[in-house]
């Protein structure tokens, strides 16, 4: 089984794959061993694939799950009666919900390590916090969504929660404003989605630059481009309206999902995403799964040693993305670093199959 | 409701006709040079199919064929709901009722396949011709929201409808009240298969192989392996010596011809065919994947072969393969869910006297691969112009 102790005793992000590539491959293959004598579905999978665990040796061998396959089938690595939590996320296909079942540990070791990635970005101490969404999304259960669970995640690396949006997603500003005057010439710790920090924060602020200083602010937001790329809005003109609106200079964004929670892969100074010691990245060829070289685009495959309670430890995703480097990033950090390039659009399938139906 | 073609559906007049009659017959050939003048046309080929049966030539053959010494008339109004993913069935579902004598309105899907829009517009265009004014009553292209309530009020004057879908979608449009006489023409969900001799891929040629792989690439590749006539198992006959050799001969040249063609797939279609896979690893046991023929094509198989493959489909290019020389297996598995059995190097009077000596609920159609899609007045079992018409008996 993996030891998340000694994983946090190393560098976090510098994942000197020269080094600890066999260390981590080797940690993956016997948690992949775990979920094959634990879920009869992951083991199904592998029994057909023909895969023996002992005759792998690279990561790029090591069978993935298909993100949607938890949208279809319960698959856990525990017994029933040890779930502890309940994870769901919609996707963005709306209809059916992925379902990621955890026991006490697996929630711990997720708890862990989102901590010991967050002390990098924020420090060790909880900052003030001003969340850019409305505290519906927490409260009112009927709304409670992966939006929700994501704000409720973050918040325990902050105190004095603020939302900085009202019910009806208009930035309260006598709020905004007495935060930040409250925290001034203090380190405050920013959350939100990308869409929703773009659509209802940034695009408000527009004709008011300058509008709040949070100097020492650090900004951390994730949840995807999609939307933003169809208004072409680049990171770096994210980067820049964040700036000129509020002054905060550090602005992080994280890909993470639900599915492997904890694990977030983080964006460093220049731009890339990076691996922790907790996960890895493969790009694979959307035509043939195979795997592929440094700056070719592919599907996204994510490993993460946290998973042991459900089979999500290696998982092929419908995001696009590719691989910059994988020695040495700009930044300093070692290891692979990566860029996400948004999800394929969704083709239509064609076929008779599948036709009109009537709404009753 | 948007209409593509006509005006309301409220002034349709009901006047059926003689099927195969000659304004009819004048009006679809004109429909098939019109198209034929369009120069994009060659961009969908499924378009150009469509032209082709309507020509002339092919409309007059078929009406030497239909029209026997029974008088046969028209139902009356026809109502066609036509399947949102396959652009061109709407097309084929209209020329079928019109030249069986009924009038017509047509749901086609919301979905603005260019497909639809060149025909709906060729149809404007030929139906403003004063020779054709009259059709004009009997000809309606309909859009509409999937709405109960549009496709209730259609269904309650059809003496036809004409329902392509998903069994879901034929039953929930069966539970609305139509006429006693109304007759319903349902094409739901099918499976097929394929039958292959061994022997017959080792002494092929060269160019007969590359005909076959091109054959069977339209028969899946058209519509994704997802119409209901594109096959999904494939079984071989003869003896187990040359199994092995023949299987390898054909798989690799058809993947080799899928990379020559440079055919370049959705970047979804292999993450889909992989998780068609892994749903069926789970849900059923003993599934095998044979091989990955250079990852774009799965071969799988069974330790125990299913009672249902039908129940375990994949996608865009996954195929359960069987050994089975003398069809036995295909004896025990088929049901009425089978349509059609494509074959290359097999007698199609064998499968079809097996179907019937053996008493099978399934199978409508045997035909070479390659002609998998090749839609016609004889379609899922049924003699369309029969059902589409009454029989006007008088002595």
């Amino acid at each position: 089984m993996t030891n998340l102790d000694s994983s946090l005793g190393s560098s976090l992000f510098n994942t000197d794959k020269d080094i600890n590539t066999n260390s981590f491959f080797e940690k993956i293959r016997d948690l992949s061993v775990h979920h094959y004598q634990n879920c009869i579905e992951y083991k199904s999978i592998i029994d057909s694939l023909f895969i023996d665990f002992s005759s792998l040796s690279s990561l790029n061998e090591i069978p993935f799950l298909p993100t949607s396959l938890f949208k279809e089938f319960e698959l856990m690595s525990i017994k029933r009666s040890d779930v502890f939590k309940i994870m769901t996320s919609s996707g963005t296909s709306g209809q059916s919900v992925s379902k990621i079942f955890l026991d006490k540990n697996n929630a711990t070791k997720q708890t862990q390590a989102l901590s010991s990635i967050m002390r990098t970005i924020i420090g060790s101490k909880r900052l003030p916090m001003l969340i850019i969404d409305n505290s519906d999304v927490v409260k009112n259960r009927n709304l409670f969504s992966a939006r929700g669970a994501g704000i409720l995640g973050f918040s325990m690396f902050g105190k004095d929660h603020t939302y900085a949006l009202d019910d009806k997603m208009k930035i309260d500003f006598k709020v905004v404003n007495s935060f930040a005057e409250k925290y001034h010439g203090q380190p405050v710790f920013v959350f939100g989605f990308t869409f929703m920090i773009w659509q209802y924060f940034l695009s408000e602020l527009e004709s008011r630059p300058n509008c709040f200083d949070f100097p020492d602010g650090i900004l951390l937001h994730g949840g995807g481009w999609k939307k933003l790329q169809d208004q072409e809005v680049s990171n770096d003109d994210f980067k820049s309206y964040v700036r000129k609106s509020t002054g905060i200079r550090k602005v992080f964004n994280y890909y993470g999902m639900v599915e492997q929670t904890g694990s977030l892969f983080v964006e460093c100074e220049e731009g890339y995403l990076h691996p922790s010691c907790f996960s890895d990245v493969i790009i694979r060829d959307p035509y043939t799964l195979r795997p592929l070289s440094v700056n070719n685009e592919g599907l996204i495959q994510v490993l993460s040693l946290l998973p042991t309670s459900y089979p999500g430890h290696s998982l092929l995703t419908e995001d696009l993305g590719l691989i910059l480097g994988d020695k040495c990033c700009a930044c300093g950090i070692k290891g692979k670093y990566f860029k996400v390039n948004g999800r394929v659009p969704k083709a239509e399938i064609r076929g008779c199959s599948d036709t009109h139906s009537v709404t009753r | 409701m948007k209409y593509l073609v006509g005006e309301s559906v409220s002034s349709l007049v009901i006047e059926p006709e003689p099927i195969f009659n000659n304004l009819i017959i004048e009006f679809i050939s004109s429909l098939s040079s019109h198209l034929f003048s369009i120069d994009s046309i060659s961009d969908y080929p499924d378009v150009v199919t469509f032209a082709f049966w309507c020509r002339r030539s092919h409309l007059l053959k078929l009406k030497k064929d239909s029209c026997t010494s029974l008088c046969r008339v028209g139902r009356g109004f026809a109502f066609h709901i036509a399947p949102s993913n396959v652009p061109i069935n709407f097309a084929f579902s209209l020329v079928f009722s019109l030249l069986s004598g009924n009038v017509n309105v047509v749901r086609v899907s919301e979905k603005n396949f260019p497909q639809v829009l060149i025909i709906t517009e060729a149809l404007n265009e030929l139906l403003s011709q004063p020779k054709f004014f009259r059709l004009r009553k009997k000809i309606i292209v309909v859009q509409y929201p999937r709405d109960e309530e549009y496709t209730s009020e259609l269904s309650s004057r059809a003496d036809v409808r004409i329902i392509w879908g998903g069994d879901k979608t034929i039953q929930a449009i069966r539970k609305l009240p139509s006429p006693t006489r109304c007759v319903d023409i349902n094409f739901p969900d099918r499976y097929s298969i394929s039958v292959i001799s061994a022997d017959a891929i080792l002494s092929s040629s060269r160019k007969e192989l590359l005909n076959l792989y091109a054959g069977f690439y339209n028969d899946i590749f058209l519509f994704d392996q997802n119409a209901c006539s594109s096959p999904h198992l494939i079984l071989w006959t003869d003896n187990s010596l040359s199994l092995d050799r023949a299987q390898n001969i054909f798989w690799q040249g058809f993947a080799e011809f899928l990379i020559s063609k440079k055919i370049s797939p959705n970047p979804l279609d292999a993450l889909e065919r992989y998780t068609s896979f892994c749903r069926n690893s789970i849900l059923s046991p003993t599934l095998q994947l044979t091989s990955s023929v250079n990852d774009i094509i799965y071969r799988v198989s069974y330790d125990q072969f299913p009672v249902h493959p039908e129940m375990f489909k994949g996608k865009l290019g996954y195929f359960i393969e069987a050994h089975d020389p003398n069809l036995s297996l295909f004896k025990s598995i088929v049901n009425q869910k089978y349509q059609t059995v494509t074959y290359y190097g097999v007698s199609p009077v064998i499968i079809k006297d097996i179907v019937t000596d053996y008493s099978l609920l399934g199978v409508d159609r045997i035909v070479p691969i390659g002609k998998a899609l090749d839609i016609g007045l004889v379609w899922d079992g049924l003699d369309l112009v029969s059902v589409l018409s009454r029989v006007l008996n008088y002595s």
